[in-house]
């Protein structure tokens, strides 16, 4: 069977934060792939270093040593100015709080990272608004982020996340402020997001986002490896 | 003629009218209502070590619209001059009098012939005796402008406060702003252009505000003093330095805001 092509790849990756004469070792020499179409979950205990691991993925954050290959570009090669371009064309971001822009309805919140592309107003409409009868909102079009649920708040923030049809989706935590049985839609969109094609790398406890087909991926003191029996 | 009596010291009603017609004298509107007097009332009219005289009210007047006057809770009347005469024990006399000069017309020449001409006379430029008159109100005006200096000096602070509250709450907005991709150009003009709109909006109010309570403040005043001087203006030239001063502060704070948004990387602005 042929591979699927690789979306990011890390290389003896390694990220130590130092502040003053303190360094804490957050990633230690993490090797990985992800492909196309691939559904990795990574969990392990807060403070193993899975939000900087998905940082250093997603181009947000430099590694200290190693490397970092996003479609096939190193990011420590590139600007800044050309990495935020990479993130806007290819990433996804999810976030645990959402983050979406108050005063803008929830079109609008799903149209920002087609306008910062230049896509013109017509084909923004449509696709924020395909997207979010594919996230299951299309009543919720109008509404700000705070006339809706966070259920709700977080498919605005994943059909923001697929604006751009990026390669990859970066979730980090994306069920963390939800309850257990919105939670459960949550990691069932995923599942849809995932089956339609998307690929995704998910941070998280939350043992519904790491059911199959997840390849469930565990995080301990810096380093990484398939949680045992995979 | 008719000459304003300033030597007035006891006005009284009286009740009716008497056989052989009454001289006449008009009221200062304000002197009529604080004692309660109409046009065919019958006063009292004495001055100091004079007998009294009965006058019939014919009516009343407005007195002229005078900034330096308007506040002096006095007694006014106007006599004519014969019934003045009369009163005072005294001949008219005139202590003051003004030359207008035709355009083109040499003033210092005017003023000193009439210096020649009068002896004991002294000539004065308009403008002089304004100016004399005027130096209260120039005080005053200056201590109205300090005053403004420090409102709006406390109100850009105001705004600074509000904007730099406002740059807190959305860091962390900010932050994931720049890692979904937008760029740092993007995030600066939308913080920039906010913080201008939020200045012009406080400006445009502020300018709403002072219009109206200007105006309340002039039918206040008015009414008190019944005068039709204006007491508080918003002047086109003040509504105009009031936004050249509100855009300046938005533009200055905008760019400190949008700085504060853009200078470090997404991961530092979501640290504490
Ligand atoms: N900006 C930072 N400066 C210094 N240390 C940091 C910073 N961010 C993370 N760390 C440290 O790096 C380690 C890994 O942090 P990280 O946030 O990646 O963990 P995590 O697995 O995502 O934890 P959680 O499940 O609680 O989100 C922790 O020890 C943390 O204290
Ligand atoms: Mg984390």
């Amino acid at each position: 069977m042929k591979m699927k092509p690789v979306v990011v790849e890390a290389r003896d990756l390694e990220r130590t934060y130092r502040r003053d004469s303190v360094s804490v070792p957050a990633v230690r020499g993490v090797s990985l792939s992800v492909r196309e179409g691939d559904y990795i979950a990574v969990l392990g205990l807060s403070g193993s270093g899975k939000s900087t691991l998905l940082n250093l993925l997603g181009g947000i954050d430099l590694p200290t040593a190693g490397s970092v290959h996003l479609l096939g570009q190193d990011t420590r090669r590139l600007s800044d100015r050309d990495l935020t371009r990479t993130r806007l064309e290819h990433v996804g971001f999810v976030f645990q709080r959402f983050h979406l822009l108050p005063a803008l309805s929830a079109q609008e919140n799903v149209e920002l990272p087609m306008a910062e592309l230049g896509a013109g107003r017509r084909e923004r409409t449509a696709r924020a608004r395909e997207l979010l009868e594919y996230v299951g909102l299309a009543q919720r079009i109008e509404h700000r982020p705070g006339e809706l649920s966070g259920g709700e708040m977080q498919r605005v923030a994943i059909a923001r996340a697929l604006a751009n049809r990026p390669a990859l989706v970066l979730a980090d935590e994306p069920t963390g402020e939800l309850d257990v049985h919105t939670g459960g839609e949550i990691a069932q969109l995923f599942r849809k997001l995932n089956a339609d094609g998307t690929t995704l790398v998910v941070v998280t406890h939350d043992p519904a986002l790491a059911q199959p087909p997840a390849a469930v991926w565990e995080m301990r003191d810096g380093t990484i490896r398939p949680r045992s029996g995979e | 003629m008719i000459i304003i009596l300033t030597a007035l010291v006891a006005l009284a009603s009286v009740g009716d009218a008497q056989d052989s017609p009454l001289p006449e004298l008009l009221l200062e509107a304000r002197t009529a209502r604080t004692l309660s007097l109409d046009p065919g009332d019958t006063v009292w009219v004495a001055s100091l070590g004079s007998a009294e005289r009965r006058f019939v009210v014919a009516g009343t007047y407005r007195r002229p619209a005078d900034p330096s006057t308007v506040t002096l809770r006095d007694y006014r009347a106007i006599l004519h001059i014969p019934d003045l005469q009369d009163l005072l024990g005294a001949r008219d006399r005139v202590d003051r009098f003004s030359v207008s000069l035709r355009p083109g017309a040499d003033r210092n020449a005017v003023m000193a012939e009439i210096d020649r001409l009068a002896f004991g006379a002294e000539a004065h430029a308009s403008e002089e005796v304004a100016d004399a008159a005027s130096e209260t109100f120039r005080v005053v005006s200056r201590f109205h402008r300090a005053l403004a200096g420090i409102t709006i000096s406390g109100s850009a602070v105001f705004l600074l406060c509000l904007v730099v509250l406002k740059i807190e709450e959305r860091r962390l907005e900010g932050a994931a702003m720049r890692e979904i991709g937008i760029s740092r150009r993007t995030l600066f003009l939308w913080t920039f252009t906010e913080t201008l709109a939020m200045a012009a909006i406080g400006t445009a109010a502020g300018l709403a505000i002072g219009w109206a309570g200007s105006g309340v403040i002039n039918a206040y005043f008015r009414h008190v003093y019944d005068t039709t001087l204006a007491f508080a203006r918003v002047t086109p030239e003040l509504a105009l330095i009031v936004a050249a001063i509100g855009t300046l502060t938005g533009v200055v704070i905008g760019v400190f805001t949008g700085w504060q948004m853009v200078r470090s990387t997404p991961l530092r602005l979501r640290e504490p």
